[in-house]
């Protein structure tokens, strides 16, 4: 089997309007890849730190994953989540990313987006009672036919650094994009 | 000469806070021929061996609480199955003839509290009456804290405490000497309801030890020395923790090699023939005219290309704007299977076609218009460049007027008359724009594209003799046209 260790952090969210961020993550992979060790989903503390529309997690990622096939390559999905006064909480960004194909360090900009109120009332209730939409089925986020008629918005960007390690894809000829 | 130090021998009493199963100590007799130590000439130290040159014999006997150890009489008597009618009996009996083949004439035995030992010498247990009390923190095994404190001294300062009267209370255990006649050398005593502990005499170290005269036919001196080699209740409680810790890890450990052997085992998924893995990000577009774009795509790919995974056209969710940004954030990937032999062997190399159409909806009247087209060529066999690419767009201006397509876009709607093929492929019959649409340039659609390529060994170390050979043969055809 192939492997790839996963080592990094989630750095930061910027550019998002609401206070008081976490965002819970995970890696999806196919079904030709399994973990080996470590955590494959998480969640960040909430940051409270308002400065320049930035809030800083600096959360840790250490993932060793082993893979029988090429399909299925991982992807990094972040969910930001906003909490207000009364400690409810709400979504303010989904998104995510494949994990880099190349060995090394890299320096991931996730661009999230949340999901758009239709009628006006939707956008008052938004505004002043539950804080915001979320998806019913999650898969929605990453599938699904016709999405189009999926209505975002625009959201923050998610920063996360990674470093990679791939062990014994070239033993089965495997050619990266810069190899 | 050195005086010997008085052979005074006292009770030791302790107040044991933890299991008496940890109570362990070691005896040392010696057999010593005269009691005044005799320095050796030009000689200034008596080291331990010098000491040791004055004994022919030395015996040392480690036991824990209520471990028996069998005398020779007793080793004789037990054997004898016949001998043997209790229990007890029996159970020595089978322990003799289990640990046969072991035998050795020790001089160190024991008697446990099941033997009902009661000695009749001055050790007895009745002469106990004036313990000397001994509080030293630095004996590991037992201590006596401050609220036993004024129980020893009231039991210091009264002659015959009750506290020892009770016989019945306490279990015991005594150390004997195989000698002639038997000689009681250490009488311990436990009682577990207050962890009150007795021995007799108590602990002390080898440089003074206790000494025994056996006065038969011919006289006989010895010294024995008693240490306390009991574990402390942190040592026990740390040795505990630390054993379940590394049952865990051990177990841990187990799991992870069984998980990795697995994984061993599994052979990675070699196709027949080459494959090669597209993951495409749509990350985000800029600088567009109207809102709510939704992002379709589509791959164009040789016939011979087969599709295992992934479809070659999808499209992004709708997207409303963040400034001039609209974030998409979508991923799309595509697993291809090829005959990488003849894709080697042909001259050219080969491309997929990757267009993309953006699009705007009206979220009131549901009016689509066009935002922008765009495309990029991916080599199929030849690894790419750079991952990230911003893509500019462009749109055909409808009736090829600035100002109709203004009105029409903004009443109507801008729907796309025309295929996309027609703008963005190779010219049709060397004829390009054939119906001579006008265009103009829109926003931005950034992008990011990973290849993986999987080929057979063969292959890849074949195709890259191809590439240098390939090359030689350009550099040698330009130089002899440069030469002409």
């Amino acid at each position: 089997m192939a492997e790839v260790f996963i080592i990094g952090q989630i750095l930061k969210a910027v550019n998002f309007c609401e206070p008081n961020l976490f965002v819970c993550w995970n890696i999806q992979a196919g079904s030709l890849w399994k973990v080996v060790e470590g955590e494959s989903k998480g969640q960040t503390a909430t940051d409270r730190n308002r400065i320049d529309l930035v809030s800083v997690f600096a959360h840790p990622i250490d993932l060793h994953l082993a893979t029988r096939g090429l399909q299925g390559w991982p992807k990094f999905n972040v969910e930001v989540y906003s909490v207000n006064a009364l400690k409810q909480y709400h979504p303010v960004g989904f998104g995510f990313a494949y994990i880099p194909s190349t060995p090394g360090y890299h320096n991931l900009s996730i661009t999230t987006w949340k999901i758009s109120p239709v009628t006006v009332l939707d956008s008052i209730k938004e505004k002043f009672f539950t804080g915001g939409f979320t998806i019913v089925k999650k898969d929605l986020i990453y599938s699904g036919v016709e999405r189009y008629k999926i209505l975002t918005i625009s959201s923050g960007i998610v920063e996360v650094n990674l470093n990679l390690i791939f062990k014994n894809f070239r033993k089965y000829d495997i050619i990266f994009n810069r190899t | 000469m050195e005086k010997i130090k008085s052979n005074e021998q006292f009770s030791g009493i302790y107040r044991s806070s933890d299991d008496i199963e940890n109570f362990c100590l070691r005896i040392t007799l010696k057999k010593i021929y005269s009691i005044i130590r005799v320095p050796k000439f030009e000689s200034t130290q008596t080291s331990f061996e010098d000491q040791q040159s004055t004994t022919d014999f030395e015996e040392v006997l480690s036991v824990n609480w209520q471990q028996k150890v069998f005398s020779k009489t007793e080793k004789a008597f037990y054997s004898q199955k016949e001998n043997c009618t209790t229990d007890l009996a029996k159970r020595y009996h089978q322990i003799i003839k289990d640990s046969r083949g072991n035998d050795s004439n020790n001089l160190l035995f024991t008697y446990i509290d099941q033997d009902n030992y009661e000695p009749a010498d001055k050790f007895g247990s009745q002469n106990i009456t004036r313990p000397k009390i001994k509080r030293n923190p630095s004996r590991s095994f037992l201590q006596a804290n401050e609220k036993n404190r004024s129980l020893f001294l009231d039991h210091n300062q009264a002659n015959d405490s009750k506290e020892f009267e009770t016989e019945k209370d306490f279990v015991k255990m005594f150390v004997m000497a195989d000698l002639d006649p038997s000689t009681l050398l250490v009488s311990i005593k436990y009682r577990k309801s207050d962890g009150l502990l007795i021995i007799f005499p108590d602990f002390n170290d080898l440089s003074n030890g206790y000494y025994l005269e056996i006065d038969q036919n011919s006289k006989q001196m010895f010294v024995y020395f008693i240490e306390n080699l009991s574990l402390s209740s942190n040592n026990v409680t740390n040795q505990r923790v630390l054993k379940v810790e590394m049952n865990k890890l051990h177990k841990e450990t187990n799991e992870l090699i069984q998980k990795l052997s697995v994984s061993r085992n599994e052979n990675f998924e070699l196709p027949k023939f080459g494959r090669v893995v597209i993951m495409l990000e749509i990350i985000k577009g800029l600088n567009f005219e109207f809102d709510n774009i939704h992002v379709r795509f589509k791959f164009e790919i040789p016939k011979w290309l087969k599709v295992i995974e992934g479809s070659l056209s999808a499209s992004t969710h709708s997207s409303f704007r963040k400034g001039e940004c609209w974030n998409f954030g979508y991923c799309h990937s595509l697993v291809l299977d090829f005959d990488d032999e003849f894709v080697l062997s042909k001259s050219e190399v080969e491309i997929l076609n990757l267009t993309f159409e953006l699009i705007s909806i009206d979220p009131l009247l549901g009016r689509e218009r066009r935002e922008g087209i765009t495309s990029i060529k991916i080599p199929l066999t030849t690894p790419l460049n750079e991952n990230y690419y911003t893509l500019t767009c462009f749109r055909d201006i409808q009736g090829n007027s600035k100002l109709t397509d203004f009105f029409e876009r903004f009443f109507l709607g801008g729907i796309h008359k025309i295929l996309d093929k027609t703008l963005m492929s190779s010219p049709i019959d060397k004829v390009v724009n054939y119906y001579g649409n006008q265009t103009i340039s829109t926003g931005e659609l950034c992008i990011k594209i990973q290849k993986i390529e999987q080929l057979r060994s063969s292959k890849r170390s074949k195709s890259h003799f191809e590439t240098i050979d390939k090359i030689i043969n350009s550099y040698h055809e330009a130089k002899a046209q440069l030469e002409k």
